[in-house]
């Protein structure tokens, strides 16, 4: 508490106690105040440990995001932007830099103005770091746990250039409940029980006989076959083990690799792994574009830009191009209508011969036609093209992807009219 | 013989006493084997018009529906082939209780394609033998870790009708049933002349050949690339021995243990011939080889009343064989240089009118088979046609003279302990007799 102040000599700071304590003394330049006086900005300060639930509670109530937080004692939790020693002078810089801010932004209760003001404020990037109390399993200390979803809104900044991301992790999430608490086991896959053991295989080379080594006896000087009784005394000359089974302890079952299976800690719902979608994690840093955007009072409800308005763009520029000029244009729109034992089987297998189609598609195009991702399939627009042009590229994109793409999405290609390509721009 | 301007003219100058000096061979070795068979086939044929509503009773069906089926599929390097054979055994009729693949030490991604069938549960259980041991260790080992009552024995590299498994555990309803096999055709006869020749060796050998030895109850080999067994015959008798030729030995051992074999005609597979004349030499060269060891030294005892193991049935069977094989085969040289002794370059028009013979033979034994089985469209027969020219000769002619070689190869030197059938650390070990 003997920290030294950089107060302006006029003004008093607002701070509410939590929970109050009329013995503490604060800081000169600071005033007590209460959560319900309307004064803001102020700061609340902890002035004892408390529990995860209380300190959500109380955030609920006061309802503003970009209010300081801080706590007198040591605590490294994400809710506070300092603590121990020197908050009291962080607390300061935070409520002069939100003080400066638009009317608009600190109003705002755009998860984006959010986030743009809080990094400015707290004058932090958003660092993404483990948290086993979040259900996601990652944090982000400079939100202050405020957002729910902070990523989403962090990515539709990024997407406007206020934000510039580096990758920080993968993690599996379960399908059930979105959570990253999960239990990895190796598993039995005939009853998924994780209950196996591994055992060798012994190949008796006289007699041919291969089976586990636990149906050989043992006995002195070395293992008995079973079928033929002959003793196997010496590895490579009587016998060899050339592999290993995972036997299930409790359905017996027999494999040579165990099965992957994800519990999740949640929700407790069980997983194959090939069921299991994964989610990208960033660390985000605030760019130039991000401050002026701030500043100049935030993003407000402006969605961000889409990928698909650029097709949408281009589509529309084709039709009023062909209806001046006739200069044909061809549509084709794909749907990725083939084998549900893979989709339902192993979805990133699905998702990853998708994304190998794109690839080739991509490939198989000019430079000049334009592809995109639509519902459960593909768009793609190829200007200045008739319909006699269009039957060799749909031929070579089949020949390409029957190259590469070993397993069959089952794509289907049709070629749009007119009409329904000026009802695809409706849609879109 | 200087009047005479063709074979044609041959066969129609020779009165029967001279017809039977030069034909002999045909005559006492060939023509009856063909009789016989047409006799058979066509006895068959007619008892089954006469008979038409014999088939299996509510109770056999019930049977037949209770017995668990396991499929083992253990194959080398088969990436290729796996998921073609899978999904047509997910095509069947018959409910498959149990998948087993095995892949023995392959190096062509067969595990990472069994595993994928795993995950897609289209296969039940993958195992791995990280260094290979053979075909015979690895069915072996996915049918001793088997748990159905039949065990069914299948090849990577075939696939098989929608009924085909249904079909060939019928005869398991017969509780002395040991082990059922079915038919095989050849579906890449226009690949080359060779494998056109190999179609119709196997549309005669299987339509014919196969259904006296069922008609005799002397079904000689349950092949390993369809084959069904009870489980409890294959455990008596130990499953595979290592060493090629393991469908024949086995079946063999089985016969022996007093089970019978059954052959199903309707019951098919379907597999890629050899296209390289090479290839079928190498082939048929190791499958004579065998035929040779396991025949004539493991099973000599069938020869041999006094011993204990000797069964009627069995002598009957290796005479069969003699009679029917091992003498044609090493008579035919004999013939041929006789004949060339005696008639010099008149030989060629003797030559020509056996293959005349040969031809008339082979045509009406394709026409048979191809009428019996009924299995196979106009276009292929069509197609197999002008191969039926030369085929009789180059199955009677050419490849006689390979398996003659290889039977002097197996039993002047045991060539077959050099086979590279399993590998040389195994084959150096294993019992071969």
């Amino acid at each position: 508490m003997n920290t030294v102040l950089r107060l302006r000599p006029t003004e008093k700071f607002r701070c509410v106690l939590f929970p109050r304590d009329d013995n503490i003394t604060i800081p000169d330049g600071w005033t007590k105040s209460g959560i319900d006086s309307g004064d803001w900005p102020f700061t609340i300060v902890m002035t004892t440990p408390l529990a995860d639930p209380l300190i959500d509670r109380l955030l609920k109530r006061v309802n503003d995001p970009l209010v300081p937080l801080i706590s007198l004692l040591p605590d490294d939790r994400d809710w506070f932007d300092a603590s121990g020693p020197g908050c009291w002078e962080q607390a300061l810089a935070i409520t002069e830099r939100l003080e400066k801010l638009p009317e608009q932004i600190r109003n705002s209760a755009n998860p984006e103005d959010i986030i743009l003001a809080r990094l400015h404020s707290r004058d932090a990037d958003m660092t993404a770091s483990y948290n086993t109390t979040q259900p996601g399993m990652v944090s982000y200390a400079a939100l202050g746990g405020r957002l729910d979803a902070p990523a989403e809104a962090a990515n539709k900044l990024v997407q406007r250039d206020c934000l510039s991301r580096s990758f920080f992790d993968r993690l599996h999430i379960c399908p059930q409940c979105r959570g990253s608490a999960l239990n990895v086991r190796e598993e039995c896959h005939a009853c998924r029980s994780p209950q196996i053991d591994e055992q060798a295989i012994v190949h008796h080379f006289r007699c041919g006989y291969e089976g586990l080594e636990k149906t050989f006896k043992r006995s002195d000087g070395g293992l008995q076959c079973p079928q033929c009784n002959d003793m196997l005394r010496h590895i490579g000359l009587d016998y060899d083990k050339p592999g290993s089974a995972i036997e299930c302890q409790s359905c017996n079952s027999i494999n040579d690799t165990p099965a992957i299976g994800f519990v999740c800690m949640g929700c407790r719902a069980w997983h194959d792994a090939a069921q299991m979608p994964v989610r990208d994690w960033f660390s985000y840093k605030m760019t130039p574009a991000g401050t002026r955007t701030l500043l100049a009072g935030g993003v407000g409800e402006l969605a961000p830009p889409d990928r698909s308005d650029t097709f949408k763009l281009i589509l529309q520029q084709a039709l009023q191009h062909e209806t001046a000029f006739q200069t044909p244009f061809q549509v084709l729109r794909g749907v990725f209508a083939g084998d549900a034992a893979t989709q339902t089987h192993n979805l990133r297998l699905a998702s990853r011969t998708e994304d190998l189609v794109m690839d080739v598609l991509r490939s198989a195009l000019r430079p000049v036609d334009t592809v995109t991702r639509h519902d459960n399939g593909v768009l793609i627009l190829l200007p200045h093209m008739d319909r006699e042009g269009i039957e060799p590229v749909i031929a070579e994109i089949e020949q390409r992807m029957s190259e590469v793409v070993r397993t069959d999405p089952g794509l289907r290609l049709d070629i749009l009219s007119r009409r329904e390509a000026e009802q695809l721009l409706e849609e879109l | 013989m200087d009047a005479l301007h063709g074979p044609a003219d041959v066969l129609g100058a020779l009165d029967w006493h001279t017809s039977l000096a030069m034909f002999w061979f045909m005559v006492l070795l060939e023509i009856p084997r063909f009789t016989f068979a047409f006799l058979v086939v066509a006895g068959q044929k007619l008892a089954q018009a006469l008979r038409p509503g014999s088939g299996q009773s509510m109770a056999d069906e019930l049977l037949l529906e209770s017995l668990k089926v396991s499929i083992v599929v253990a194959g080398h390097n088969e990436a290729h082939a796996m998921r073609a054979c899978i999904r047509s055994l997910r095509e069947q009729t018959r409910r498959i209780d149990e998948i087993i693949c095995v892949d023995d030490g392959s190096t062509d991604g067969m595990r990472e394609v069994l595993a994928q069938l795993r995950a897609e549960g289209l296969i039940d259980i993958a195992l791995c033998n990280q260094d290979r041991c053979g075909k015979v260790a690895g069915a072996n080992l996915g049918m001793m870790l088997a748990s159905g009552d039949i065990i069914v024995n299948l090849d990577a590299d075939c696939s098989y009708d929608r009924d085909a498994i249904e079909l060939l555990i019928a005869p398991f309803v017969d509780p002395n049933v040991g082990a059922t096999c079915g038919s095989i055709g050849i579906r890449n006869h226009t690949a080359s002349v060779v494998a056109s020749y190999q179609a119709i060796e196997y549309i005669i050998s299987i339509g014919l050949g196969k259904r006296v030895q069922e008609f005799l109850n002397i079904v000689t080999c349950a092949s390993g690339a369809f084959g069904a067994f009870r489980r409890e015959c294959f455990h008596q008798i130990g499953g595979n021995e290592p060493a090629s030729g393991e469908d024949f030995d086995m079946t063999m051992r089985i016969r022996r243990a007093g089970w019978s074999v059954r052959f199903v005609a309707d019951a098919w597979c379907f597999t890629d011939a050899l296209p390289t004349f090479g290839g079928l030499v190498r082939q048929r060269r190791r499958w004579d080889r065998d035929t040779v060891r396991i025949r004539l030294r493991k099973f000599r005892s069938s020869f041999l009343p006094t011993k204990g193991s000797w069964r009627s049935l069995e002598t009957v069977e290796q005479l069969e064989f003699i009679i029917m094989t091992l003498l044609p085969t090493l008579v035919f040289p004999l013939y041929l240089g006789g004949m060339l002794l005696f008639l010099g370059s008149g030989l060629f028009f003797i030559i020509g009118a056996v293959a005349l013979v040969y031809i008339f033979l082979e045509l009406c034994a394709f026409l048979l088979a191809v009428f019996i089985s009924g299995r196979f469209p106009a276009r292929t027969v069509l197609e197999l046609l002008p191969f039926l020219l030369t085929s009789g000769l180059f199955n009677g002619g050419v490849m006689r003279l390979v398996r003659l070689y290889a039977y002097f190869e197996e039993w002047v030197f045991r060539t077959s302990k050099d086979d590279r059938y399993s590998p040389s650390r195994v084959q150096r070990i294993a019992a071969i007799y």
